[in-house]
């Protein structure tokens, strides 16, 4: 009776530990392996602590998913207003630029994942790399990507219910939006970025996609580059329905509205042009924001200039 | 008929070409015959201004690179020498990043301190590279070599601090005239005829000097006034035209050349032709810029090269004589 209690006291100790060394996770268990938009293959940590991004859309998504885990992010990041207020409590610190960040800066955060974006960045990161540092490059081409890779920075920061949760109800109003534009005619739109020279966006570009999702037809869509200078000539000859400035182009737009070359153009003619903000056009989860602010450019409130 | 009558003529028959062809050819079909009001916008307010504005910035540099390379007797000389495209560059710079803008209606914030910053150049290197009110041409070299090197840095720190103005500073330094109108065009109207008066006026005066300071002396020239108006001159020339539309490579270095290859080294010939070939190249390349990507638009410095390049090396393959200033 002795030697059995004994002997189930070992046996029960033994099963303990047996049960403790299967919970305690293996090496594969506590990393994970992703392949990036670049088709880089990477080992992250389970649980993400310390994130610093060097673009500024991907710092705005980890502070969308959970603002706690971003220490480092560029002196371009505007946004959420979470994020500003972060930078100046010294929370999240300022690492430099996309292209000139301070690797020491870096390194004494000691981050368990480094946000980068595309080819462009790959030299700034090197040595980094070469420390062993992990770095994900996201750098998504369409809205689907972009999608998946907020999916994918969701989960790698625990955050899978959240991402999921934003990436739906981005999802159900592009359904909106696209109900609504079914049944109306697409309106050829021109878009400049940049006034003088003229910069317009094309094929590639993520606006294109944004302008084409409203209901709406790129005027330079046929433009091999994401984004190039064309001459008024080409404008008049496209005539745009509708014209739409980046808002630091008012002054440009109250010059050129009154000239006669640009008055042969159907959008201005009929004074149908609006503005938009910069970030309204970037490659970011919130995206629906601007594309909202489209459609309603193109097809709801046109009587005036409206900035969106 | 002498081979110069020739080439007068050869050069003012391919200026009429590439003028026609400057105005007729464009995205809008125009029908000359029977014009349509858009048509007539398009010839007259964004066509011809366009046109004469690519043939005064092109004449305007080619004529600053001829007077350059007399000057300083030397061949790699040419209109943006004595830092004026640094100077232009952080004007510019200026401009766009910090967001200045012209104080003066009819210009652009870029072309406005462009402009400044080409001559606020100029007078740092005229001022380093005097001495005692007198320049001399060697002195000047390095002085503007030294003033450029050091505007140069700001130029860099500026598009550090740019964001998405960077692109539209590249576009600067690559040049263009994409958004010609009368009002950009104007100041190279004006200031490019008076320039090439000026530079034919004492053509005869630097062929003296050219023969060496000495016998210019004795022959009763005075070199230090006529160097200091060339230099002065073309300086002024090139600023107007990087103000109008940017930084043009090229062609201030290698049309004068081809033309001295072809006619030899006399200024009085050389200066006419010069401006005459490089403003009917300049309109060429930008017809070309205008339609060969279309319908984006390649900026016009990138087109110079490409086609100027080629033509310049089969020249200098083909010149057996000595060539030298």
């Amino acid at each position: 009776m002795k030697i059995l209690g004994k002997a189930s006291t070992v046996a029960l100790y033994v099963l303990t530990f047996l049960f403790f060394l299967s919970c305690r996770p293996t090496p594969q268990e506590r990393e994970r392996v992703i392949i990036d938009d670049l088709g880089h293959r990477i080992k992250i940590k389970r649980d993400v602590k310390r994130v610093v991004s060097l673009v500024p859309t991907n710092s705005e998504h980890v502070c969308i998913l959970d603002c706690d885990r971003l220490y480092g992010g560029t002196r371009y990041d505007h946004f959420p207003e979470e994020l500003v207020k972060r930078v100046k409590e010294g929370k999240i610190k300022i690492i430099g630029g996309g292209f000139d960040p301070n690797l020491e800066m870096i390194i004494e955060i000691e981050p368990d994942l480094i946000l980068a974006n595309g080819p462009s960045q790959q030299r700034v990161v090197l040595p980094l790399k070469r420390m062993g540092y992990p770095i994900l490059s996201l750098y998504p081409k369409n809205i689907e990507r972009l999608k998946r890779d907020f999916l994918l920075l969701g989960e790698i920061l625990g955050r899978k219910a959240k991402a999921i949760k934003i990436v739906k109800e981005v999802e159900s109003r592009l359904k909106e939006i696209q109900k609504k534009t079914r049944p109306k005619k697409r309106i050829r739109v021109y878009l400049q970025t940049w006034p003088n020279p003229m910069i317009t966006v094309g094929k590639g570009s993520f606006p294109h996609s944004l302008i084409t999702l409203a209901g709406g037809i790129n005027v330079f869509g046929d433009m091999l580059f994401d984004s190039g200078k064309v001459g008024i000539e080409w404008i008049i000859k496209r005539n745009p329905q509708v014209l739409i400035f980046t808002d630091h182009q008012a002054e440009f737009v109250k010059k050129i509205v009154k000239r006669p070359e640009w008055r042969q153009i159907a959008g201005v003619k009929n004074n149908h042009i609006c503005f938009i903000n910069e970030t309204f056009l970037r490659r970011r989860i919130q995206f629906i924001d601007g594309l909202e602010k489209i459609y309603e450019c193109l097809f709801l409130r046109y009587a005036d200039n409206k900035t969106l | 008929m002498t081979r110069l009558t020739q080439g007068w003529l050869i050069v003012l028959f391919f200026l009429l070409v590439s003028f026609t062809l400057a105005l007729s050819t464009g995205p809008v079909k125009l029908s000359f015959l029977s014009m349509s009001p858009t048509d007539r916008v398009i010839l007259f307010n964004l066509r011809l201004p366009r046109a004469l504005s690519s043939f005064f910035v092109g004449g305007g540099l080619a004529l600053a690179g001829a007077i350059f390379q007399g000057l300083f007797r030397n061949p790699l000389a040419d209109s943006y020498l004595l830092g004026i495209s640094s100077g232009a560059s952080l004007g510019a710079a200026v401009a766009l990043v910090l967001g200045f803008t012209s104080p003066i209606a009819v210009f652009t914030g870029v072309s406005f301190f462009s402009f400044l910053g080409s001559l606020g150049a100029l007078a740092l290197v005229f001022y380093f590279g005097s001495q005692n009110g007198a320049i001399s041409t060697f002195r000047l070299l390095l002085s503007g070599l030294g003033v450029g090197l050091f505007i140069s840095s700001f130029v860099a720190i500026l598009m550090i601090m740019a964001e998405e103005e960077l692109k539209a500073l590249i576009f600067f330094f690559l040049g263009g005239f994409s958004s010609s109108s009368w009002e950009t065009t104007l100041l190279a109207l004006v200031f490019v005829p008076v320039g090439v008066l000026i530079a034919l006026y004492y053509s005869r005066e630097l062929n003296v000097l050219l023969l060496g300071e000495e016998t210019a002396k004795s022959s009763g020239v005075n070199t230090k006034s006529i160097q200091a108006i060339y230099a002065v001159l073309a300086a002024f020339l090139t600023s107007v035209s990087v103000s109008v539309a940017g930084l043009i490579g090229f062609v201030g270095l290698i049309v004068p050349h081809m033309i001295r290859m072809i006619f030899g080294a006399d200024h009085r010939v050389l200066f006419p032709l010069t401006f005459l070939v490089g403003g009917t190249f300049l309109i060429l390349c930008d017809t070309i810029a205008k339609v060969i990507i279309a319908p984006s638009e390649l900026p016009v410095g990138v087109v110079t090269s490409i086609c100027g390049v080629p033509f310049f090396l089969y020249l200098l393959k083909k010149e057996k004589g000595e060539y030298g200033l």
